[in-house]
Order: structure tokens, then C-alpha cells, then sequence
């Protein structure tokens, strides 16, 4: 019977759950009695209390999470219109440059041109639009990277790649508000995760710029410094804008807080990038006078030493005594196929095979490659299933398969990827790239130029 | 109108008198499943929605599942309005988590008395109910 136990008892039990409830403890429980007494009644109420505010702290943390990613999805949504700008202006003069190489190639045919001029402007044109591809190239990286899903990777990084990254990005939305500064010290390395810290460079660099009216530009900046400071980095995002009012500091990291209602937001970006930065054991502070602007502090800790510490490179090796090494592509686009002998023919002994069965019967009767890079969206045996069927049948090149992709589309995919980042080169890829994956074969690789 | 036979559930008598009368056993301690069981008796009991009272006040505890769900849609279909007798300190406490966390979907109120109680649920009797 309840009424048997000593009082002092049931009141330390009772003491125990509300410590555990403060103490983000919910699980402890008070022993409910028969219900004769106010203590059997507070036992049972402090029971329901834990149990609810459990339940409910893991549903808060849920819907943080799934605010995150809507967040970062609205961040990818917001930057759509400026991906679109960047890319068009390359792809234009791509295609201009391409019409121009058509009309000399077909000039010189009907012998109506050819001339040294001409051979001039065809050459340059021909740069413009590797120029104009790179760029493009470089843009779609940089759009996977931000828009990436995965769990938090932290790998060693330079926080100034991620702000220039942002830079190519963002810049359309400043532009036409404010100069769109960089100040970029020399930095050590963090460990950090590229995309999320993306996020946050673009959430202080988006709300800087909407701080500032329109037609501000001849005026005002926003501006991006990074610096070293002992034992860890500093990146700063000023502006000259409005500023923060006394009355709603304290509210800006307040989700779905915003005070530009007239702004496509969700006002999920400034708690978002709090929770990021302190995700990476760092802090974010901010600075603000009315009138005048503010400033937006990200200090994040220098990578340990032993994190940048570089694989020893494998010994080098000669290709067999004369001759080129040789390079089997698998992809099933035979165009990307016809490219590869084109690009890389001049300076590798290239093998084609148009999907992985073709390569599988390839190598059926020869396995004397230095290096197989295999595509990995294929639809009749993809990259993963024919790197288990190597792995098998041809033991002797599994640690010399390579994989490519332009990007994976599947969770499986993914996945793959995910494991084997160390041996995948993101398509287009040139010679440099098959250098490094036939130096990490132990292959002394050929330059093209 | 005689009154039904009683329904017994792992935590509760059932029974069916104009209203739908629940009595919770002594030191109940209800669960998800528990109140499941108990709204499919209560169903097969009433065969249609009927004002409910629930005598809470021997009953020990009730999770935060099952709750929800007695506040929740399914309940609404067998119920028009619910009336909690409730006596002793942990049932006035349960009474009250229900209406201040759960906030069921059909009035519902506390009582201490019985006699009250009903006489409260049956403003909540359809023209067709026996009566």
C-alpha cells in the first residue's frame, strides 16, 4: 500500500523526475500508489508531464530536421534564377563560337576561306567555347555540392573555396543592390561539411543583401572577409544596410522570424545556419548599429594537424617496357566513348566498350589494362554491379577500376558513390584527372600537354 | 430500454443504459492497445455514436498513445459527448492532462458526481435514442 511508504521517499522520487525532466532525462518514473493521496496524484501528473515532453522534444527535433532540408531545398529554389543566368551567358557564346568554327570549317571546304585570319578567329573561338564549357562545368559542380542530401561529411576544406563557390552563385542577387566584395586571408584548413557550410555563406550573404534598397548600389556593399585566428577561422559578412533594431535582436535567430515580409523566405535561414555552425563546434555572433549596418561573425575551428596529414602516394611504376598505358573506358553512350579515343587516343593505348557486357566479353580474353574506368548510370549492367562482377571474375584489376559519373540519380547510386569517392571523377573530365587515377594505380601517366 | 450486458476489456467494464457507461478496473493501467480494445467494445456496444461516461477513478495511469488516440478521430466515432467521473488525486490529474493536452474532439468535462454527470449526457441523446 502507498500509504506505507515513507513520505521523505516518495518525495525524492517525485524530486527524480522533475531533475530528469530539466535534465532532458524523460524516462525516469514516480510510483503511482493506489491514488489515496495528493502525492499518489502529483506522481501520476508528473509521469504524463515527462512522458509528453518527451514525445514532444523528439517531434520538435524532427521538424527541425525536416525544416533544414526545406530550408536548403528553398536556398537551392532561390538560387535557381542566378544558376540559370550564370549558365546561360556561357552556353551563348558556346554556341556562338561553335557557329563561327561551322562557317570557317565549311568556308575552307568551298575554299571561300582559310586564310591565316581566319584560322585565327577559328582558334580563338574554339578557346571561348572551352572557356564558356568549363565554366558551365564548374557551375553544375558547385550546384551538386550545395544541393548535396547526404549526412554531414566533414573532410578538411578551405572555407575560401566555399565563399568563392557562393560568390559565383550569389552574385546575381547583390549585384543589383550592392557592390559584392571579397577580402579572403590566408587561411588554415577546417573540418567541415562544403555543402552545409555553403548554406550558411549564402543565408548571411542573401540576408545582407536584402538589408539594402534597391538602387543602393553606387553605395553600399556587402562584403566577405575571412582571417586566421589562433587556432581557428573567422569569416565575416558585412554590410552597409539598414541595420538591426534594439526591439528584434534578440528574435533573429528565432525561426520563421523575419522582417522582410515582402521577400520570398522562409525565415528558417539565420536559425538554420546557427544550428550548422555549431554543428562544427563553431559560433556565430553578430554585430549591428541602426543606420549604419552589420556584421555577421562565423569562427570555426582550424582543422587538427592530424586530419590534413597526406596519404603517401603509392610508388610509381613505368608502364610495360614499350609501350603507352593502356586504358579500357566502359560507358554506354558511344559518343562519350568516341570522345575518350579523341581526348585521350594521342598519349594511351584507348579501349572502348559500349556497356558493361560488351566489357565484360572484352575482358574475357584480355585483362592487360593499367586502368578501367567504368560509367556508373548504365542502364544494362551499371558501374556497381560490374565492379562486383570484377571483383570476382578478374580479381587482378579491382584495385585498377575507376569509376565516372555526371551524376548520380539513384540512392543506390549514391550510395556507391558515397563509398568509393577516393576512385570516381565527375564527368567531363580531361587529362589531368586520368593522370591522378593512373598515379594512384602506380602508373607514371602521360601528360597531353 | 433493459441495459445491456456487460462487456469486459483487459481494463475496463462496459455496458450500454440509455448512455455508454465505462468503469475502469481498480489500478488500470492503460495502454495504446488498451484503448483500442476498448473504443472496438464500446462500438459493437453503442452501434452508433452515444454520449459515453467514464469512470476514471480507480484508474492508475494512461499513456501519452493512448490518449492521443481517445481524443482522436476514431473515438468521434463512437461518441457525441463524454463526461469523466474522476475522485481521487491521479484521476483528477488524468482527467485534466486529457482536456488540457488532448483536447478530444467532442465536449467532454469532468465531474465528481455521477448523478451530474449523466444528467449532462443526456442533453446529448439523439431523437432516436432510447429514452
Amino acid at each position: 500500500m502507498t500509504g506505507e511508504r515513507d513520505p521523505s521517499e516518495r518525495l525524492n522520487e517525485l524530486m527524480d523526475v522533475v531533475v530528469g525532466i530539466a535534465s532532458n532525462d524523460f524516462d525516469r518514473r514516480a510510483t503511482v500508489g493506489d491514488g489515496g493521496d495528493v502525492l499518489d496524484g502529483i506522481a501520476a501528473g508528473l509521469n504524463m508531464l515527462a512522458e509528453e515532453v518527451g514525445l514532444h522534444r523528439e517531434l520538435e527535433s524532427q521538424y527541425r530536421e525536416r525544416a533544414r532540408r526545406a530550408e536548403q531545398l528553398a536556398a537551392v529554389g532561390q538560387l535557381a534564377a542566378s544558376v540559370a543566368h550564370e549558365v546561360n551567358n556561357p552556353a551563348s557564346y558556346v554556341l556562338a563560337s561553335l557557329d563561327l568554327i561551322g562557317m570557317f570549317l565549311e568556308g575552307l571546304h568551298s575554299a571561300r576561306s582559310g586564310g591565316p585570319d581566319d584560322l585565327a578567329r577559328a582558334a580563338e573561338a574554339l578557346t571561348d567555347a572551352r572557356h564558356g564549357v568549363e565554366r558551365i562545368v564548374s557551375i553544375v559542380r558547385d550546384l551538386k555540392r550545395l544541393s548535396r542530401r547526404e549526412a554531414p561529411q566533414l573532410v578538411a576544406l578551405s572555407l575560401n573555396e566555399v565563399v568563392e563557390q557562393v560568390h559565383r552563385f550569389v552574385r546575381p542577387q547583390v549585384a543589383h543592390r550592392a557592390r559584392f566584395e571579397l577580402s579572403l586571408g590566408r587561411i588554415p584548413p577546417i573540418l567541415g561539411d562544403r555543402a552545409r557550410l555553403a548554406q550558411v555563406v549564402t543565408n548571411l550573404v542573401v540576408n545582407a543583401a536584402e538589408a539594402i534598397l534597391d538602387g543602393g548600389l553606387a553605395t553600399h556593399f556587402v562584403r566577405v572577409e575571412t582571417t586566421a585566428e589562433e587556432g581557428a577561422v573567422q569569416l565575416r559578412v558585412r554590410d552597409n544596410g539598414g541595420g538591426i533594431a534594439d526591439g528584434i535582436r534578440a528574435r533573429i535567430f528565432e525561426p520563421f522570424f523575419t522582417t522582410n515580409a515582402h521577400v520570398a523566405g522562409t525565415g528558417l535561414g539565420l536559425p538554420i545556419s546557427l544550428a550548422i555552425v555549431r554543428d562544427h563546434g563553431g559560433a556565430l555572433t553578430f554585430e549591428s548599429e541602426v543606420g549604419q549596418g552589420t556584421t555577421f561573425t562565423v569562427t570555426l575551428p582550424a582543422a587538427p594537424t592530424s586530419a590534413l596529414a597526406p596519404s603517401r602516394p603509392p610508388p610509381m611504376a613505368s608502364p610495360k617496357m614499350g609501350r603507352r598505358p593502356r586504358v579500357l573506358f566502359i560507358d554506354d553512350e558511344p559518343l562519350m566513348l568516341r570522345a575518350y579515343d579523341r581526348i585521350f587516343g594521342r598519349d594511351y593505348d584507348v579501349g572502348v566498350a559500349l556497356g558493361a557486357r560488351t566489357a565484360q566479353s572484352v575482358l574475357a580474353t584480355d585483362v592487360d589494362w593499367e586502368l578501367v574506368l567504368c560509367d556508373l548510370m548504365m542502364p544494362d549492367l551499371d558501374g556497381p554491379a560490374f565492379s562486383a562482377w570484377l571483383t570476382t571474375r578478374v580479381p587482378a584489376l579491382a584495385d585498377r577500376l575507376w569509376f565516372c559519373t555526371g551524376g548520380a540519380f539513384t540512392p543506390r547510386i549514391e550510395e556507391f558513390v558515397e563509398r568509393n569517392q577516393h576512385r570516381c571523377l565527375s564527368k567531363p573530365f580531361g587529362p589531368e584527372e586520368l593522370a591522378r587515377a593512373l598515379s594512384s594505380c602506380g602508373i607514371e601517366a602521360r601528360r597531353l600537354r | 430500454m433493459a441495459p445491456s450486458e456487460v462487456v469486459r476489456t483487459r481494463t475496463c467494464d462496459i455496458w450500454l443504459d440509455r448512455i455508454v457507461h465505462a468503469r475502469f478496473h481498480d489500478g488500470a493501467m492503460v495502454s495504446l492497445a488498451d484503448a483500442e480494445e476498448n473504443i472496438a467494445a464500446t462500438a459493437r456496444i453503442a452501434g452508433r455514436p452515444r454520449p459515453v461516461l467514464i469512470d476514471l477513478r480507480l484508474l492508475r495511469s494512461q499513456s501519452a498513445a493512448a490518449r492521443a488516440y481517445l481524443a482522436g478521430p476514431e473515438a468521434t466515432k463512437v461518441s457525441t459527448a463524454v463526461a469523466l467521473l474522476v475522485a481521487s488525486p491521479v484521476s483528477r490529474v488524468i482527467g485534466n492532462f486529457y482536456l488540457g493536452f488532448n483536447r478530444p474532439e467532442v465536449p467532454t468535462r469532468l465531474f465528481g458526481d455521477g448523478p451530474e454527470a449523466e444528467a449532462w449526457l443526456v442533453q446529448f441523446l439523439g431523437a432516436t435514442d432510447d429514452g
